[in-house]
């Protein structure tokens, strides 16, 4: 028997218009538990869901044993993607748990406080909520930019001394990483 | 102003009498020195310290501006001071609110020291305080706590007011002045920062409540730097030159480089070519 249903835009699982939300990672492991229970509960095929520009579809094999494959993608690229293998979607996963810093403001961004000093932190440095991570200077304003979140820095995305846009990604943290 | 209260120590009590604002200064820490009254009023911020807190230092050890360049700070002359300025505000006005801070701030210093001294300074886009072509005054704001609810924005001005032309040290001789250089008189300290205190809190308050465009109008007919033939000097950058021809809605300087092509610049050093 093969069963297919699709869930999409019911209720508060309405498609994000500009998919920008990050969901939370614990959000993310109760979803996705919740969908391969109600996969085995039905003896469906596959189940796929769509909720805040993210889709996540879990597919049962074709032997006894199930195993879910979980596609999570941002925006409405890639409908097909049934050929991704667990670990592929694991790693997908794991990107869309990052936490974005993103420049509140246009202007230049800066590493460290003085042309001189060491840079706030590096690659791979683990960083408390609170903590600066940058400066982003426009007019003068030295706008100390901090870390929302503990965790790790996993990668920085915009070069020092130079300019950057309002709302232009500058640091994605792990917040799942700890010391 | 007599010229004997011009020399008095900086006090709170003298400043308090006269203070006409609703907020700024009403928290006030007066010090003899301090390393920089930005960083002290920075911890101060992230130690909630209420919005108008106003740090004020007789001298500092380690005055600081762009990009940690010195700021010639010797004691007792001068004016150094930093007001936190925290304001509730939606996300989708932090922006426009922060570029607009540090010039809104050189506008307030500008229009204080015309007040209380009778010259009539201008500003050197974004927030250099000039007499004629000399710099009088600094601005170096330093924001945090965009995250939340409540963001600080610390306002730091340094202003030479009685130093004579002969003390500055050699390098800073042509090109830098003091109002009491330039009005060949001294100037009371404490005057003059309630005065520069009243004028920003004006200022402020008709910016947040919507009329940007007024601001806007004020700040351009201060602005030395419009219309002027400048050198921009960016960090990772090479130099252009062009005409200034306004300043943009975000508090941008908005210039027309040699080639004809235009660049709004958010940050960097602007260098009048004369």
């Amino acid at each position: 028997m093969k069963k297919r249903a699709a869930t999409r835009g019911s209720g508060r699982k309405q498609a994000d218009p500009d998919g920008s939300t990050m969901p939370e990672n614990n959000h993310l492991d109760k979803e996705v538990h919740h969908l391969v229970e109600l996969l085995n509960q039905h003896e469906l095929t596959e189940l796929e869901v769509e909720h805040k520009g993210m889709r996540i579809r879990v597919r049962r094999g074709g032997g006894a044993d199930t195993i879910p494959t979980v596609v999570s993608e941002p925006g409405r690229a890639g409908l097909d993607r049934k050929g991704e293998s667990a670990e592929t979607a694991a790693q997908a996963l794991a990107a869309e748990a990052l936490a974005t810093v993103a420049s509140p403001i246009v202007g230049t961004f800066y590493r460290s406080p003085s042309p001189d000093a060491d840079p706030y932190v590096d690659e791979g440095d683990f960083v408390k909520k609170g903590q600066v991570l940058c400066i982003v200077e426009a007019m003068k304003l030295m706008n100390e930019i901090e870390s929302e979140v503990d965790g790790r820095v996993h990668k920085i995305l915009a070069e020092s001394a130079k300019p950057v846009e309002y709302g232009q990604p500058l640091f994605l943290i792990d917040p799942t990483a700890t010391p | 102003m007599s010229a004997s209260s011009a020399f008095h120590a900086l006090d709170a009590k003298a400043i308090q009498r006269a203070l006409t604002t609703t907020t700024l200064g009403r928290t006030l820490h007066v010090l003899d020195i301090t390393a920089s009254t930005n960083t002290l009023a920075v911890r101060m911020a992230q130690e909630d310290a209420p919005h108008g807190t106003v740090v004020v230092a007789e001298s500092q050890s380690a005055g600081r501006g762009r990009l940690g360049r010195h700021w010639y700070s010797p004691p007792g002359k001068n004016l150094y001071c930093s007001v936190l300025l925290r304001t509730p505000l939606p996300r989708e006005r932090l922006a426009r609110w922060l570029s607009w801070t540090p010039l809104i701030a050189a506008l307030a210093a500008a229009r204080a020291i015309s007040t209380v001294t009778g010259l009539s300074p201008s500003v050197k886009w974004p927030n250099d305080i000039l007499i004629g072509q000399r710099k009088v005054g600094g601005v170096l704001c330093e924001s945090g706590d965009l995250g939340s609810a409540a963001p600080y924005v610390v306002v730091g001005m340094g202003l030479n007011v009685n130093i004579q032309a002969g003390e500055f040290p050699e390098e800073l001789r042509e090109i830098a002045t003091s109002l009491s250089a330039e009005a060949q008189r001294p100037f009371n300290r404490a005057v003059l920062l309630a005065a520069i205190l009243s004028d920003l809190e004006a200022r402020c308050d008709a910016f947040l409540a919507g009329h940007e465009a007024d601001i806007h109008r004020e700040y351009v007919v201060r602005c030395a730097t419009v219309g002027r033939q400048v050198r921009v000097e960016r960090a990772g950058a090479d130099p252009v030159t062009g005409r200034a021809t306004s300043i943009g809605a975000d508090g941008s300087l908005k210039i027309v480089r040699d080639d004809g092509s235009h660049l709004d610049v958010h940050a960097g050093d602007i260098i009048h070519v004369r």
